[in-house]
């Protein structure tokens, strides 16, 4: 960098300032900001060996790295990655250091080494190598901005500041033969295209996240009163390999846990169920207030369901039958009369522990409701329950009728022409296509029993079937989202599935190649997401310690590598004698007979100089030289008379080459 | 090997045999005590000298002074294309009355040898003197013997006249530890050479300063001179400087470095010092290392000189102060 691109004065510190500002600590910026210009206009300067610049850098890289750690094993730690944004955040902090330093040495600049210990290593290996000195302060700059631009949620002030600061670094290196007119227009056009273009990718951003979350990011928050279905919809149902539960079981449990129910509804209505006059109420939890009881009974089955929240809320999945949900420290639970508990229980991600009976009793006895067939779907519905003959069929025989009239349906997540005219949805499917997938299914079937007298609901939750050998665990996914009739027979509710088994086989075609390579990282990301909640404790801590030892550690071991192996390097010698006080006089000399060459060895420089002397001070000096190179060039070294001889010749002849 | 040599000479008195010595030749070669040094240098170090100058300077004058000045053997062979290795080296004779072979020694059996422009003779001559410069010893007929401790040559060449000449290879070169030019001395000085004369070669009246003893003792005292550390990173830094310079074909090995330390120290003593300064390695570093260089044939045509580009090395090297 030539001097002309020196930062102008004054920048730095307002753009700490302004990263004081946009962090939150407007004290520490602008006391960082002050220490740097203050370090720029002192009027002495520093310079440090090269070593403790790299020094310095390794110290700064040590706290930044231990900020993270401490801040990612932190009981109530966020995330690693959220512990990494926010050290980010506070970097200028932390190399503020070496910006001082830089700012404070008097050439203004750093070896590129002293930041890259990559670099250093490969001057260690090949002294020659290039190692740039480097003008930190730009550099530095941009990092405040990204820094401050990590914590901008505050709006406009963020670009505002931003276009100030550019326009004020910029400016100083303005073309000169342009008007100010012109660049501050160019400029102007410049920011004003920034800002549009920055909102509209955040504009483009809520649109996107707007058209993806309603299945993907919907997570596990839903609409314990309604479900909208995808009946009728034409084209391909989306659905996504997202895992959103993981449910440890013994695998003999498992066989009972096929379907995890979450929400019921009674009222269908234009391709829409609707948990009709079923409020959610709250319910009190037992003792310790971590479990909470939905029914009586005696538990069979027991399993530990993880699932991620959203918003701190969930519509819980739960086995059939589930009796009690323990260790859940909710800070409410509401059931409602249709068996959907939904728990408000904060944080990313909870788990909770489920005993089931056999019997679902969690649940209210059927109501008129459940027997209620829409007007719109009614004529499809009674002629085929008419074709079935079912009506007056004892339950059993009915739902047998049924099922036996949907073998012949396949199951397609595709629908490419809309329903006749004149024809629902469902009559369309359960007289024309034949084709559709769970929703269609069961819908059909809620409606055809309910036909045939039997109250029904319909059920939608998770339907439970793939195990992870590399988890131990049963993933549910977001495509392993199911719907199935619940149907009252012989005085208790019945879990009915009439949707083809080899759906499950259809979904897993369609899964993608990379599946096993996203599950492991997904995996990955959940083992660390459950080590703040479920494993912290002295052991993060220990962690911790280590980590900081082990960096400290390997810092020391690099200082006694570096000092071992200058040992090799002539420069970095230091050879017998160099505290001689015979360089002060050599000093003295050089500011009145200018300074001798870098070649020119000490005794013929000296009976040059030394002509312009008086004689008795030539003699003193050659001398002092004598005694000097006796020092510095005989291996045998000076007694400690000569030494102090030495000392009072160059004693004197400092004076005397003051005085004349 | 003798008493004399049983006793380490003090510094004050190798300088005083220093002084002597040198006094000695410069009342024959006049306004060259720069030269004496360093010949005394390398005759006290153990190391060969090759005297390069123009016909007329001293060449062989100053190395009669210098054998005239020791009591010691001295031989001169006159090299010429015709020379042949039996001649420097000795010869078996068959001796008709013993009826054996009997080995007539060589003009190499002797303390100082002046070989006179040795680039005349061929190079199988050359190469027999190389090797007893370096080995200190003769094979002839399948024995070897030993020559004296005491073995100093000066070999002279003529660097402008080369019709009729063998230039020594540069391996052989490296076998001298400096080459020497003694250069034109100033107008007054040659008045003074002139003026002398007038009553008869001064060599003629000079004797014998310093015994082969004096000379033994001399050089074992040059061996204890000491040498730090940081001077001999000063000598290698400068002696690997030439194998890197982009005009230099062949650089300096480590033998030039051996010998740049080794004459620096017999240097430091002529001073009277015990240890070696770095104004010493400054001063020997263009005599002891330029005619070990080969220069590239192009920067030869472009008017560099070895001399020169070992000035330009030292100059750029930091020294040691």
């Amino acid at each position: 960098m030539t001097p002309a691109m020196k930062l102008p004065p004054l920048l730095l510190g307002a753009a700490l300032a302004f990263w004081g500002l946009e962090v939150g600590q407007l004290a520490l910026g602008i006391g960082l900001g002050l220490t740097l210009e203050a370090a720029a206009r002192l009027p002495w300067r520093v310079d440090l060996q090269p070593a403790s610049y790299e020094r310095l850098a390794d110290l700064c890289t040590v706290f930044f790295v231990g900020f993270i750690v401490v801040g990612a094993a932190s009981t109530d730690s966020p995330g690693v990655s959220r512990s990494i944004l926010a050290g980010l955040k506070y970097l200028p902090a932390f190399i503020a250091p070496i910006a001082a330093v830089q700012l404070l040495s008097s050439s203004g600049r750093l070896r590129l080494s002293a930041l890259l210990r990559a670099m250093r290593q490969r001057k260690r290996r090949d002294p020659a190598a290039r190692d740039p000195l480097i003008d930190f302060a730009g550099p530095y700059l941009a990092v405040v901005l990204l820094s401050a631009g990590l914590a901008n949620d505050r709006g406009p002030l963020y670009y505002a500041g931003i276009v100030v600061l550019a326009a004020w670094a910029l400016f100083a290196l303005r073309p000169r033969y342009a008007p100010i007119a012109l660049w501050a227009m160019l400029f102007a056009t410049g920011a004003g295209a920034g800002y549009a273009g920055h909102v509209g990718l955040t504009r483009l951003q809520a649109q996107i996240e707007s058209w993806i979350s309603d299945w993907y990011l919907s997570g596990m928050d839903a609409d314990p009163y309604r479900s909208r279905t995808d009946i009728g919809s034409i084209g391909r149902l989306k659905l996504e390999d997202t895992i959103v539960l993981r449910v440890y079981a013994k695998h003999g449990d498992a066989a009972r846990l096929k379907l995890l129910h979450r929400a019921s509804f009674n009222d269908y209505y234009r391709t829409s169920w609707v948990a009709h006059d079923a409020p959610l109420a709250p319910l009190a939890p037992a003792a310790g207030g971590a479990t909470w009881r939905l029914a009586q009974g005696r538990p069979v089955v027991s399993a530990r369901i993880v699932t991620r929240l959203e918003g701190g809320k969930a519509v819980l999945a739960l086995p059939a039958g589930t009796l009690e949900i323990l260790q859940l420290p909710a800070e409410t639970l509401e059931t409602n009369a249709l068996g959907t508990v939904r728990a408000a229980i904060g944080g990313e991600w909870a788990q909770y522990v489920v005993d089931a009976g056999k019997a679902i009793g969690d649940t209210a006895a059927p109501t008129p409701a459940d027997l209620a067939i829409p007007v719109a779907e009614r004529p499809a519905i009674d002629r085929v329950s008419a074709g079935l003959g079912l009506a007056g069929l004892a339950p059993r025989e009915a739902i047998r009728r049924v099922r036996s009239y949907f073998a012949s349906f396949r199951y397609a997540t595709y629908r490419n022409t809309p329903p006749a005219p004149g024809m629902t949805a469902i009559g369309d499917f359960l007289e024309r296509s034949k084709r559709g997938h769970c929703e269609y299914f069961a819908t059909a079937t809620t409606l055809l029993l309910r036909a045939a007298g039997v109250p029904t609901r319909y059920a939608t939750g998770f339907a439970m079937l793939e195990y992870s050998t590399l988890e131990d665990a049963y993933v549910v996914r977001a495509r392993h989202a199911h719907a199935w009739t619940r149907a009252w027979i012989g005085g208790q509710w019945v879990d009915l599935d009439t949707t083809p088994p080899d759906w499950f086989g259809i979904e897993e075609e369609r899964a993608p190649l990379w599946q096993g390579l996203s599950d492991l990282l997904r995996w990955a990301s959940f083992r660390w997401s459950q080590r703040a909640p479920f494993e912290a404790g002295t052991g993060a801590y220990v962690l911790l310690a280590l980590l900081v030892g082990i960096l400290f550690w390997r810092l020391l071991r690099g200082r006694r590598m570096a000092r071992a192996g200058s040992g090799a390097a002539s420069a970095a010698r230091s050879w017998q004698g160099m505290d001689s006080s015979f360089f002060a006089v050599e000093r003295r000399l050089t500011e009145r007979f200018g300074p001798r060459g870098a070649s020119e060895a000490l005794g013929p420089w000296i009976a040059r100089v030394g002509v312009a002397l008086d004689p008795s001070a030539r003699a003193e000096l050659l001398e002092a030289l004598e005694l000097h190179q006796k020092l510095r060039f005989d291996p045998a070294g000076v007694g400690g008379d000569e030494r102090r001889r030495l000392g009072v010749l160059t004693a004197g002849l400092e004076r005397a080459l003051r005085t004349t | 090997m003798d008493a004399a040599r049983s006793v380490l000479l003090s510094t004050s008195e190798a300088r005083a045999l220093f002084q002597r010595i040198a006094g000695n030749i410069e009342q024959v070669m006049r306004g060259q005590s720069a030269a004496v040094r360093k010949l005394l240098a390398a005759f006290a170090s153990g190391g060969h000298v090759l005297l390069e100058d123009t016909p007329g300077t001293g060449k062989t004058t100053l190395a009669k002074a210098l054998a005239a000045s020791v009591g010691a053997q001295f031989t001169r062979v006159q090299f010429t294309p015709d020379l042949l290795p039996s001649d420097v080296l000795g010869v078996s004779v068959f001796n008709q009355k013993e009826q054996q072979f009997e080995f007539r020694a060589g003009p190499v059996f002797t303390n100082i040898l002046l070989a006179d422009e040795i680039n005349r003779a061929s190079p199988r001559t050359q190469s027999a003197l190389l090797e007893v410069m370096a080995e200190q010893q003769v094979s002839v007929d399948g024995r070897t013997r030993p020559i004296d401790a005491l073995f100093f040559v000066i070999a002279t060449q003529n660097p402008v006249e080369f019709r009729g000449t063998y230039p020594l290879p540069e391996a052989q070169m490296d076998r001298f530890a400096m080459r020497l030019s003694l250069g034109y001395v100033d107008a007054e000085t040659e008045v003074a050479v002139l003026e002398a004369q007038d009553r008869g070669h001064p060599l003629a009246r000079i004797g014998a300063v310093a015994s082969r003893e004096d000379v033994l003792a001399l050089m074992d005292r040059v061996r204890e001179v000491r040498l730090a550390n940081e001077l001999r990173h000063y000598i290698v830094e400068i002696v690997q400087r030439t194998r890197g310079a982009p005009q230099v074909l062949l650089g300096c090995g480590p033998r030039a470095s051996l010998a740049l330390a080794h004459l620096a120290k017999a240097l430091a003593l002529f001073d009277g010092a015990d240890f070696v300064r770095p104004e010493h390695v400054q001063e020997l570093a263009e005599s002891v290392l330029a005619h070990r260089l080969v220069l590239d044939p192009q920067a030869k045509f472009a008017g560099a000189s070895a001399a020169a580009l070992v000035g330009d090395i030292v100059r750029e090297v930091r020294v040691p102060a």
